[in-house]
């Protein structure tokens, strides 16, 4: 079996026993364990791959690894399908589905390259100037057809079934990327006795090695292999790609696990992310290839000499039988003699005049024809090359071939040491940029640093290990020395060339040597202007091949030096990360966590509907009440009303605040007086941020003479707790008080309505519960059956209340224990729709008026504030915008039309005003009144209580409704309070 | 007395899932029998506390370091702040004692026992599932045997202690203890679980 008309009988590195099947566009293939996508295509002589982003001109692969801006494919089906991966970097699995991209109806017969035709038309800024008019609002209307012609793969809209998922690792020392100098840092390193976690987005080890035609070099690779994989603190991931570099050496991962067909059912991953935080980090990230730019550089045969050097000895596919390369450094070269071993007629096109006689000497050895000084001008051919035009000695020639290989230099990839805004820096003796200062704690290493040459980036990434594993502080055994066979040198010595005509600077978007000019002509110089200008470095590749060509040719075009031009900025992520992987597990009700009450599985077990209130699931309502929460909250408001029920608030924040200081931190936290209050008594109190509005209400009770138990709204529980401990730690350290959360250990629950003592009673019958001995904001401690029990007698609802708090471990039984004992008197659950229509009813103000805008008097409560006594926000309070008469502030809304019904947010006008625009305030609740029969609301008004028995509209513009209110005191029932005090 | 009811009543029915290799990697359960109390000592008092508390908890109760757990006989003192520590006591007497104890003047005890879930993860994949979601460095070298580390989880507070090599007690607040709980087995569903029932009493 050869697996293909270019796969060669013998080596490589793909496994020949193990055939692999794959479709490509539903078409049957196959290929060897070991190949990517990309090498089981070219081994069987695909040559067409895809069809460039706006002209849709043939392409084939031009590269064999991340930097691929050609082939790109859509992989799987239905919800696994994942747009636009290089099919350099799919790792060959059975079954693997993939689909090319951008091509009608197919590739390799595309009727949509008509737009090759108007090529002329669409230079750069094309869409910008065209597609603007005839109107304002112009291109919403071209843009998804322009979408349609042009552009990549397409996401889906359905469910990705797989599973994704993020986790943290830590490190003494990482190593990204595990060519030569990558696994000689990463052995110092180990054998230093760090932890070392080694990165290499390939599915093997080896890097630039792999490529090579083994021997030594392979030798010294799995030796070093071996010994790490026999360090018990050295991890090595494969298939992972360092994408981010963010503060604090924080690396972020992306490891994919495709390869292994997980099965999300069992908890199988296709993707994860990793939050990496190392001491120290050693970049060994590699370089990338440049292409030469000349005319028609993008024909399909037309590929970088390294990937087609990669090609042939990893993969065993010569890809050409008459090869031609083009050259401008050394590397090629190499490329160039194994084609020639491998069997190819090649012809060697060296720009530069002269080249060392070694190098020379071993390509005539091998049989390959070297012309120097001959500068590549055109790549001949339509769908395919079939010959190459160059210029030597100030004449054209022509040379026949199907495969044209490139190289014009190198790149370091500095884009991960640049991602924290650490510019690179441009080194002319190897015309690239390579990482600006590194941080402390950064290493570099290998090709990244322009250490491009084998032997360098083993020495220099011993080096770089063992500085690594000291920064982090590892002082083990002394590391040893890595040996390192010596290989060729293949530093580059790259030629400038201004722009040739048209031809691709980046393969990816379509942008020609033109387009750069074109944006030059206009002004469009600098290179981040340039790049939005053209969309040159844009798209999955991120420029990685075209980058530097474009920026050198623009600073030719501009008469500056390349350093001058610069680089645009480097932003993670290096390659494309899919959102499922970023996401991980926070999907579905693993989004976030869920706040449940101590009495959750009561409510779940006894036909509660539950709503999400903040990060709670609280109680709706109850289906003893109704099927629906229209009609159940009426139901359960008139039980309230009437008799008696039993209400969860456990979700209420409680603090346990202590010290002999306590009195005063209330007292100055809270604007009423606090200071008085007795033991046994619990009072109502407004605390207010320092620019006076409305941080929160609640209650505070004193149960001892040094310690209170104080209750804050559900909403802000946190935001109370937060404020206290700055005070105490920062403001007032003078006193002697200690607050903690009591939110978790504490179940609590209301009692409330006309037979609420009875049903109390009923359930504690030892306890004295009259007026005398337990009047209005009274409170008391007891112990019931050895559990202590915490009675307030407040009320939220307006009737006779008493709220019951229990450790929240007894708080089902205790719940339990109140509805078994009161059940004759018609006890019975209600829930939170209900219990804040209650609190509507009576006036009180709750979360939606509390909003951090509106001040103590816009509520209504400003007679609470004691002036003679300081407290937070009092003297802001006193600001005349803030005292003014016409503040929204609060008011009692009663609907005026017996059809009509209120609504929370709606804008409320004068019965005068015309209706539009911000009004003059706004409904912030709503209830039907079971006490009114009509609907009720509380809202903010201009003038406040000073328009009472004005009429007003109450727009609800998202409905199209208008209703007619009339302004009230927000207190609907009961002004005197008496049934507070039965 | 009213029965004491965990959150977690449903879940912890025994049972599991087999990982990815067959196995069942990690046990996990909740573990009952243990009181918990916050102390607080005011600033300039630390002797006073020292002489109030010594003998509940011992002479030297607050010298003990953060991240570091104090035990002795059935307690375990946890630094939490700089002026406050956690008192974890198998022995339902010690909380008793210690609120009887401690002067107003010098600090004051808040009993936390029903606010927390205190968790077990046991097994080779502990530290994995805790890596899913915990960003501390859990390696032996960082986070030893009798260390503690207050840190988050699936966007909560929680309170991490490795007890041993391979088992680590979590502790959770009480009403984000059955999302903690799902997020737990969730992350371990790849390594296999067991779930311990009923509740395993505090070691």
């Amino acid at each position: 079996m050869t697996g293909g008309a270019r796969r060669l009988e013998v080596g490589g590195r793909v496994d020949r026993k193990r055939s692999i099947r794959f479709t490509l566009d539903g078409r049957a293939c196959s290929g060897f364990a070991g190949d990517t996508l990309a090498s089981a295509l070219l081994a069987q002589g695909t040559r067409i791959v895809g069809r460039s982003f706006k002209y849709h001109r043939p392409r084939g692969f031009l590269s064999a690894g991340v930097d691929e801006p050609n082939g790109l494919f859509t992989l799987g089906t239905a919800g696994r399908t994942t747009p636009n991966v290089p099919g350099t970097v799919i790792e060959l699995t059975a079954g693997l589905a993939a689909r090319c991209q951008n091509g009608w109806p197919s590739v390799r017969f595309d009727l949509l390259a008509v737009f090759s035709l108007l090529a002329p038309m669409l230079g750069a800024g094309f869409y910008y100037k065209t597609f603007m008019g005839p109107r304002r609002g112009s291109w919403e209307f071209y843009e998804p057809f322009i979408r349609r012609a042009a552009g990549l793969g397409r996401a889906v809209h359905q469910v990705d079934p797989d599973r994704y998922e993020t986790r943290y690792a830590h490190t003494d020392v990482l190593v990204i990327g595990a060519g030569a100098a990558g696994l000689s840092a990463a052995l110092a390193a180990g054998r230093a006795g760090a932890r070392v976690l080694l990165v290499e987005q390939d599915f093997l080890l080896g890097g630039e090695l792999l490529s090579g035609r083994g021997g030594e070099t392979e030798t010294w690779r799995g030796s070093i292999e071996r010994e790490l994989a026999g360090l018990p603190e050295v991890e090595v991931m494969a298939r992972t790609t360092a994408f981010g570099l963010y503060d604090g050496n924080t690396v972020a991962l992306l490891e994919r696990r495709g390869h292994a067909q997980p099965d999300p059912q069992r908890g199988a991953a296709r993707e994860v992310v990793t939050t990496v935080r190392a001491q120290a980090i050693v970049f060994a990230t590699g370089a990338t290839e440049r292409p030469l730019v000349f005319l028609n550089n993008d024909l399909p045969g037309v590929m970088l000499a390294g990937a087609a050097r990669s090609y042939l000895n990893r993969y065993a596919v010569l890809l050409g039988n008459t090869a031609v390369v083009a050259s401008n450094n050394d590397s090629a070269w190499e490329a160039a003699i194994d084609l020639a071993d491998a069997g190819s007629q090649v012809t060697l096109l060296e720009e530069r005049a002269a080249v060392a006689g070694a190098l020379q000497e071993r390509a005539r050895g091998a049989g390959v024809r070297t012309i120097t000084g001959a500068v590549t001008r055109r790549a001949l051919g339509r769908r395919g090359v079939h010959g190459v035009q160059f210029s030597v000695a100030g004449r054209l020639e022509r040379l026949s071939c199907d495969l044209l290989c490139m190289s014009g230099g190198w790149s370091p990839a500095v884009h991960l040491t640049s991602h924290t805004g650490v510019k690179p820096v441009y080194r002319a003796d190897i015309d690239a940029f390579v990482p600006g200062a590194l941080a402390a704690g950064h290493f570099g290493a290998g090709a990244v640093i322009g250490a491009c040459a084998w032997e360098q980036a083993v020495v220099g990434g011993e080096a770089a290990g063992i500085a690594a594993a000291g920064h982090a502080g590892a002082a083990g055994a002394a590391a040893v020395a890595v040996s390192a066979p010596h290989a060729a040198a293949a530093t580059a010595a790259p030629v400038l060339r201004p722009p040739v005509g048209k031809a691709f600077l980046d393969f990816q978007n379509d942008v020609t040597t033109k387009d750069l000019l074109q944006a030059h002509q206009e002004g469009y110089e600098s290179v981040e202007h340039l790049k939005r200008y053209t969309t040159l470095g844009m798209g999955t590749d991120q420029g990685k091949t075209s980058n530097i060509n474009a920026l050198r040719a623009m600073a030719t075009l501009r008469g500056i030096d390349t350093p001058a031009a610069g680089t645009t900025t480097f932003r993670p992520p290096y390659t494309p990360v899919s959102i499922g992987a970023l996401a991980g597990r926070s999907i579905g009700q693993h989004f976030r966590p869920v706040r449940r009450s101590p009495l959750h599985e009561w409510h779940a077990e006894n036909g509660a509907v539950m709503i999400e209130a903040g990060p709670w699931l609280r109680p709706w309502y109850y289906r003893w009440a109704g099927q629906t929460p229209e009609g159940a909250y009426v139901e359960e408001m008139q039980l309230v009303r009437r008799g008696v029920g039993l209400s969860d608030v456990s979700s209420l924040g409680k603090i346990d605040v202590q010290g002999p200081d306590a009195a005063e931190f209330l007292n100055r936290l809270y604007v009423n007086d606090f200071a008085s209050l007795a033991v046994g008594k619990a009072r109502y109190g407004v605390m207010l941020n320092e620019d006076a509005t409305v941080l929160d209400d609640g209650t505070s009770a004193r149960f001892a003479e040094t310690r209170y138990f104080m209750t804050t709204t559900t909403a802000q529980a946190g935001e109370v707790m937060s404020h206290l401990e700055f005070l105490l730690q920062t403001v007032w350290r003078e006193l002697n008080v200690k607050v903690a959360s009591l939110t978790d250990q504490w179940a609590g629950m209301a009692i409330a309505g006309p037979q609420a003592r009875a049903a109390l009673q009923l359930a504690l019958p030892a306890q004295d519960l009259s007026d005398e001995a337990l009047p209005f904001m009274g409170c008391r401690e007891l112990e019931v059956a050895g559990m202590p029990l915490r009675i307030l007698r407040l009320s939220f609802s307006g009737e006779l209340a008493f709220e019951l708090y229990v450790p929240a471990g007894y708080g089902i039984g205790l719940w339990e224990h109140l509805l078994a004992s009161a059940r004759r008197l018609g006890i019975r659950p209600y829930g939170l729709e209900s219990l804040a229509s209650l609190r509507i009813e009576k006036g009180h103000v709750a979360g939606l008026e509390l909003d951090h805008r509106n001040t103590l008097d816009d509520l209504g409560l400003g007679k609470m504030a004691r002036t003679s006594k300081p407290f937070i926000g009092r003297e802001l309070r006193e600001r005349s915008e803030l005292r003014a008469a016409a503040r929204w502030s609060l008011v009692g809304l009663e609907c005026l039309e017996p059809r009509g019904r209120l609504r929370g947010g709606a804008i409320l006008f004068a019965a005068t005003d015309p209706v539009q625009g911000h009004g003059r305030g706004y409904i912030t609740s709503v209830t039907w009144s079971t006490q009114l029969n009509r609907f009720i609301a509380l809202g903010l008004y201009q003038g406040g209580l000073a328009q009472v028995g004005e009429e007003v509209v109450c727009a609800y513009p998202l409905k199209g409704e208008n209703v007619r209110a009339r302004i009230v005191s927000p207190v609907f029932i009961d002004p005197a309070g008496e049934r507070l005090r039965v | 007395m009213f029965e004491r009811r965990s959150p977690l009543a449903r879940q912890l029915t025994g049972g599991g899932r087999d990982g990815l290799d067959g196995r069942r990697a990690l046990r996990i359960g909740e573990i009952g029998g243990w009181e918990l109390a916050q102390l607080a000592v005011f600033a300039g008092q630390e002797a006073a506390m020292a002489a109030a508390i010594a003998p509940v908890l011992g002479a030297d109760a607050l010298a003990a370091r953060a991240g570091h757990v104090q035990r002795r006989e059935g307690i375990g003192l946890y630094r939490t702040a700089p002026d406050a520590c956690w008192v974890l006591a198998s022995d339902p007497r010690v909380v008793p004692h210690l609120l009887a104890a401690v002067p107003v003047s010098a600090g004051c005890v808040t009993v936390l026992t029903h606010s927390r879930l205190r968790l077990l993860l046991d097994g080779p994949a502990a530290r994995t599932v805790l890596g899913a979601g915990i960003s501390v460095d859990l390696h032996p070298r960082s986070f030893a045997v009798g260390e503690f580390a207050q840190t988050a989880l699936h966007h909560t507070g929680v309170v991490l202690e490795r007890c041993a090599q391979d088992r680590y007690e979590l502790y959770v607040l009480r009403t984000f203890a059955l999302s903690i709980w799902e997020w737990l087995l969730d992350a371990a569903l790849p390594v296999g679980y067991e779930i311990t029932a009923p509740p395993a009493p505090s070691p």
